[in-house]
């Protein structure tokens, strides 16, 4: 028999729990604290910046689709999209957005035109500046790079799901002068965005940031829950390692293997 | 005997427009840019069509595999979304392609990005076998702790203690994309060399 799969089906069961509870409060009326993130204000910063310069804002949401693992980062990074394109909206600023996930395209031209929209600016929408460019990674990277090369943005946000062309957009971004917003919650690409960009997203800030700008209370509410399987991280680190410092591995081992 | 010299030609030419994008955006990469996005939407189209033979039409029409006719209609219903009175049908075949690649994925996602995270992170602090190695097993506690403790955005900081304990787990991580630059660097000049190499052993016979 497979081992742990006991073990694995009770973190699923309280995880769970504890997000669909958090939904119910919140669905009551008991929406969750979100602590502000420095990252909203950076974001209506470089809105402002992109704004004053006269210069349109470049966005890409990533190259990750909509389902499986990395799927999260995608709607986290549409989330975003939507309180960025409003904003662009009510100051008369362009936004470019660079897609690569066919499935994608039709969600972001529908987030930027409903929040044209919203602002009653729907004649100043253009589906142009929703451009689908290529499935493939490289040729999209290029694409990226070079509608930031000829529009020379004043604002670019790259967040989302990113991969081996993180740093390639990030450069090009810095050497435009664009003020540049990142987040991504692939591990392996935050570095370079932290040492390329103006302001990055860390992981699941960028769940966090997307949740509070939605002002959705269920999003408020899954990060509140969420952040129950972090202290239950907490703790099973915290015993673990106390039980394995006194000799006591054999009981975290069958906990863990359960 | 052609075709291997142009292709190696061709591939140098525009190794080395691209890499003319480094010093200022012009025609010429232009060119390049536009070729590379035709090429990948013309391949996709190719792989997309080679999809639909060899995964639903021979089946169905050589095997009678009747059932695939069902990913074929969601597929086509896909395609709604350019109709002004029936773009809602779309969203059923994108609820379900959403729907079941989340689904797939949880099977293996607790294991993979929690249990087996938590199971790395408890770790036997003790400096019976040296310093170091106990150092870095204290390390390796406190700042997966600390870090886990940043991430956590729904609690009010009632005390200075927690926004010190949040700022290590920020100092923690920096350290780590620290290291991961550093690393991922390294792969990327193996890029570059394997470019350069291109360059002059195949293209200018200047290197064996």
């Amino acid at each position: 028999m497979y081992q742990g799969r006991g073990f694995i089906l009770v973190v699923f069961v309280v995880l769970s729990g504890a997000i669909f509870y958090r939904i119910r409060l919140a669905r009551t009326g008991k929406v969750p604290y979100l602590r502000k993130l420095a990252g909203v204000s950076a974001i209506e910063e470089a809105v402002g910046r992109a704004t004053e310069l006269g210069r349109p804002i470049v966005f890409s949401p990533g190259i990750a689709g909509l389902g499986g693992e990395y799927g999260a980062q995608t709607f986290a990074a549409l989330e975003i999209l939507g309180y960025v394109a409003r904003t662009a909206a009510k100051y008369d600023t362009r936004i470019i957005v660079g897609i690569r996930i066919p499935e994608v395209l039709p969600i972001a031209e529908e987030i930027v035109r409903s929040a044209f929209a919203a602002e009653g600016k729907l004649d100043r929408y253009n589906p142009d500046d929703v451009r689908f460019l290529s499935q493939a990674q490289f040729a999209y990277a290029a694409g990226v790079m070079g509608i930031m090369e000829r529009e020379r943005p004043g604002a670019t946000f790259l967040i989302g799901g990113f991969w081996a062309e993180s740093l390639m957009f990030a450069e090009v971004g810095n050497s435009i002068g664009a003020l540049q917003i990142a987040g991504t919650a692939n591990l392996h690409q935050i570095q370079f965005f932290v040492a390329a960009c103006d302001y990055t997203l860390l992981g699941e800030e960028m769940f966090a940031v997307g949740a509070y700008f939605s002002g959705d209370p269920v999003k408020k509410a899954i990060i509140a829950g969420q952040d129950f399987g972090k202290i239950i991280a907490i703790f099973l680190i915290v015993a673990g390692t106390l039980f394995a410092t006194f000799g006591l591995e054999s009981i975290v081992n069958r906990v863990i293997n359960w | 005997m052609l075709g291997p010299v142009f292709a190696t030609w061709m591939g140098a030419v525009l190794t080395l427009v691209v890499f003319s994008f480094l010093l200022k955006e012009n025609p010429a990469w232009r060119l390049v840019e536009h070729i590379y996005l035709g090429f990948t939407a013309a391949h996709a189209i190719s792989m997309g069509w080679a999809n639909v033979r060899n995964l639903a039409w021979t089946p169905i029409t050589t095997k009678g595999k009747y059932y695939l006719v069902i990913p074929c209609i969601l597929g086509l219903m896909l395609y709604a979304r350019f109709t002004k009175n029936y773009k809602w049908v779309s969203r059923y075949p994108m609820s379900f392609l959403i729907g079941a690649s989340t689904g797939m994925i949880l099977k293996g996602i607790i294991q993979a990005q929690f249990v087996s995270q938590v199971k790395a992170s408890m770790v036997h602090i003790s400096f019976d076998n040296g310093f170091w190695p106990g150092l870095g097993n204290l390390v390796i506690a406190v700042g997966t702790v600390a870090v886990l403790f940043y991430f956590i955005f729904s609690t009010k900081e009632k005390h200075p203690a927690e926004r010190h304990f949040r700022t290590l787990g920020r100092w923690v991580m920096m350290v780590a994309f620290g290291a991961t630059f550093g690393n991922a660097v390294m792969g990327e000049m193996t890029l570059l060399i394997g470019r350069l190499q291109f360059l002059y052993g195949d293209w200018l016979h200047l290197i064996k």
